[in-house]
Parts: C-alpha cells; structure tokens; sequence
C-alpha cells in the first residue's frame, strides 16, 4: 500500500526521470512488480481525471501530463526544445544521430557546408555534447549525442533509433 | 530470365562494354528494354534501383560512343568518370536522407513535448543509481603503481623544452628546395620521414608554407586524409 505513495511521491520531488533500480532496491521488488504497481497508480490518475500520468519505459519513470491537454497548457508549458531551429541544425543533428560519435569534418563533409554554428547551436540546446576525441594528429573532437536528446525522442537508448531506411518506408506507406 | 541473372548480365556487359560489338551492345539494350516490362522486376525495388542505374550507364556510354569523336576515347576512362559521378550522385542521396531524417527527428520531438515532465527544482539527481566501482590491488600491484608514478614524475621537464634551440627557417626553407628538386615530385610525409624530432616537422611545414608563398613550389591536398603533394613550379 506504501509502494505506491512512495513511488508517486519519490517521481514527483525527484530531479528528472527516476531509474527502476532505485525502486526496486528501496521497496525491495522486482521490475514486473514496479511495473504493475505503475500501472495502478496510473489506474487511479485516469479514474480520477488527473492531467498526468507516470511515464515509463524498461528502466525509468517519470510524471507526465497528458499530451491531450498540451495545447491548453499555453505559456506555463516550457518553450519548444527545436523552437527556432534551422532545417541545416536539424540535419547536423540527424547526422550526430546516426553517425556518432562523428567529428564536425565529418559532418561538414556529408554536409557539403560548414557546420560549425549548427553545432553550437545544438550544443548550447543540451541535444549534443563533445563525447572524447579521435586518436589521430589533431585530436579533433567527437560528437555525440546527450540523454536529454533520448528523452525528447522517448527513446531509452541510442540503439532503438530506428534505421534510417524506416523513415522512408513509413513515408511510401503514408 | 531471373531479376538477379539480368543483374549479372548488365554488370558484365558494363565491365567489358569495350570488347562488345555494336551489334551485341544493342542487342543488350533491347533486352534492357524488354526486361523493364517484366512485371516481378518492378516489385522488387532494390533489384530494379540496381538495373536502372546498370541501364543508365549503359545508355550513357552508347550515347557518348553516337558523337563524332576527333580522337580516340580511352573507356575504361568513361567508366571511372560514370563512378565518380554515381559517388556524387550517392552523397546527394545521403545529405537528402539527413534533411528528410531531420526533420522527422523533429515531428518525434515535438510529439514528445506535447508530454511535459513535471517541473522539479530540488536537486535530487543522486537517485540515479551510480555504478559501484570495485577495484582490487595487491602489493606488488601498488609497487608498480608507485614506480610508474614516480618515473613519471621525475621526466616532467618543467619549462626547460621552450629554451630549446629550434630549427632555422631559412635552412629549412634550403633543405626543401633542395630535396624537392632533386624529386621531380614528392609528397610532404615523404619529405619529413627522414628528419629526426616533431621541431624539425614543424620548421620543414613552416618552411612548405613559406616556399609556396614565394612561387617556389606547388602544393596541393585534395582531401584532409591524402597527402600534400609538392612539385616544383616551373611557371
């Protein structure tokens, strides 16, 4: 009976998405266990008519409001991550994406252009951060993509991106 | 005839497009004709990508032989000139790819975003579980451990390199004219394998830089990963 206040209470001061480890070792349950008692919560949430809900995936949760209500939200809601984004920022960030860790020549090369303001930009967003530096005369620096990039995309990892070729696939099929 | 038999054909006939006849090459093209009405090619779309991009080749090189030539054209040359361009045409493809990528990256995220997490201000990222860090070590493990940080210790050399007595310029400019005409050309990483320390490189690049300035040589890198190719410049 706990679990579930304390699960709801711990998403709701916590900084950012909470990961399942630290339920599982605080309340001392499993992952399914964590999940149904989720789920429940969020039973209650609907019955109830709450704006919000838990989020989760396999390995973190965190409180949402429901994406139905997002245009009523209005100023309260924080800006648009993308908000003012150049379609060449996009493309720099779709190349860090499925390139990285990529170095801006690399990305410039693909490119055609220079990509150094695209790159600034996204860094300065939190989307990409400099992840090392390629061992070659020069050193020049890799870029990777960050964790607030997978939480704006609802992905848990970079490897459920999908493949490029998925993209078109649902472009033919629209 | 099978989509992947046709495929094997028209990349054969590609290759030793120069040993064919007239005859046979438009015998080829008549095939390439008919099996573009072949009904189970054109649901395969990867195979019917390949056997266009075969045929337009093909096509291209026939085009080209159809013009009045004053002199003999070399086409294995035709064929290299039809790759570079399927490369161009290749990094088009996969810069258009990443527009098309991005901007879908984009519709995710704003579809995401109509999700809004709540609003935290406390400082409670210690909930992530950090990882636990376990490290064993011995006794002759930490000796050795010591004797390298100790070692390292006493090479540091403090400021003392910028004392150092550097390479001169001009004689480095006089060496590289000298090596370079005595090569009718060379390459910069040739140049500098035979010097002994990373100031020596530096002063034979500066000196590079400086002999090009003045018309002495021709230097040329075609991409960061080749070489610099010198010359001298006759002109």
């Amino acid at each position: 009976m706990n679990s579930k206040k304390v699960i709801s209470a711990v998403l709701l001061v916590s900084d950012g998405p909470v990961e399942h480890e630290y339920f599982e070792k605080l309340l001392t349950i499993n992952n399914s266990e964590l999940i149904n008692l989720i789920d429940e919560i969020n039973a209650n949430f609907e019955n109830a008519d709450i704006g919000f809900f838990i989020k989760y995936n396999d390995f973190k949760s965190d409180i949402v409001t429901k994406s139905e209500i997002s245009e009523l939200l209005g100023d309260v809601k924080p800006p648009a991550i993308l908000r003012g984004l150049s379609t060449p920022a996009l493309e720099t960030l779709a190349i860090i994406a499925y390139e990285q860790p990529v170095t801006k020549m690399k990305i410039s090369e693909i490119r055609g252009v220079e990509s150094e303001s695209s790159i600034k930009t996204l860094e300065s967003r939190g989307l990409i951060e400099k992840g090392g530096e390629l061992d070659v005369p020069g050193n020049p620096i890799l870029y990777t993509t960050t964790e607030l990039f997978l939480q704006k995309l609802d992905l848990s990892s970079i490897s459920n991106l999908p493949t490029i070729g998925e993209y078109f696939n649902k472009a033919e099929e629209e | 005839m099978e989509n992947i038999q046709v495929i094997e054909n028209l990349k054969s006939l590609l290759v030793e497009y120069t040993s064919n006849t007239e005859t046979q090459i438009a015998n080829n093209l008549t095939m390439i004709f008919q099996s573009f009405q072949n009904k189970s090619l054109k649901e395969d779309i990867d195979n019917y990508a390949e056997f266009v991009l075969l045929g337009a080749s093909l096509f291209e090189l026939k085009a080209k032989r159809l013009l009045p030539q004053d002199e003999e054209v070399d086409w294995l040359d035709e064929v290299e000139l039809i790759k570079d361009k399927d490369l161009a045409f290749a990094r088009l493809l996969q810069f258009k790819a990443f527009t098309e990528v991005g901007l879908a990256l984009a519709i995710k995220v704003k579809q995401t975003e109509r999700e809004i997490p709540a609003f935290k201000y406390y400082q409670t990222s210690s909930l992530s579980v950090k990882p636990e860090i376990r490290y064993n070590i011995d006794i002759t493990k930490f000796t050795e451990t010591a004797n390298e940080v100790f070692s390292r210790y006493k090479t540091i050399q403090g400021f003392s390199h910028i004392d150092k007595e550097l390479p001169d310029l001009q004689v480095a400019i006089d060496d590289l004219l000298k090596l370079v005409d005595k090569r009718l050309n060379t390459t910069f990483e040739e140049l500098v394998s035979s010097v002994n320390s990373s100031q020596e490189a530096v002063a034979f690049f500066l000196a590079l830089l400086e002999a090009v300035r003045w018309g002495f040589i021709k230097a040329e890198q075609t991409n960061v990963n080749k070489e610099i190719i010198i010359e001298k410049n006759y002109e």
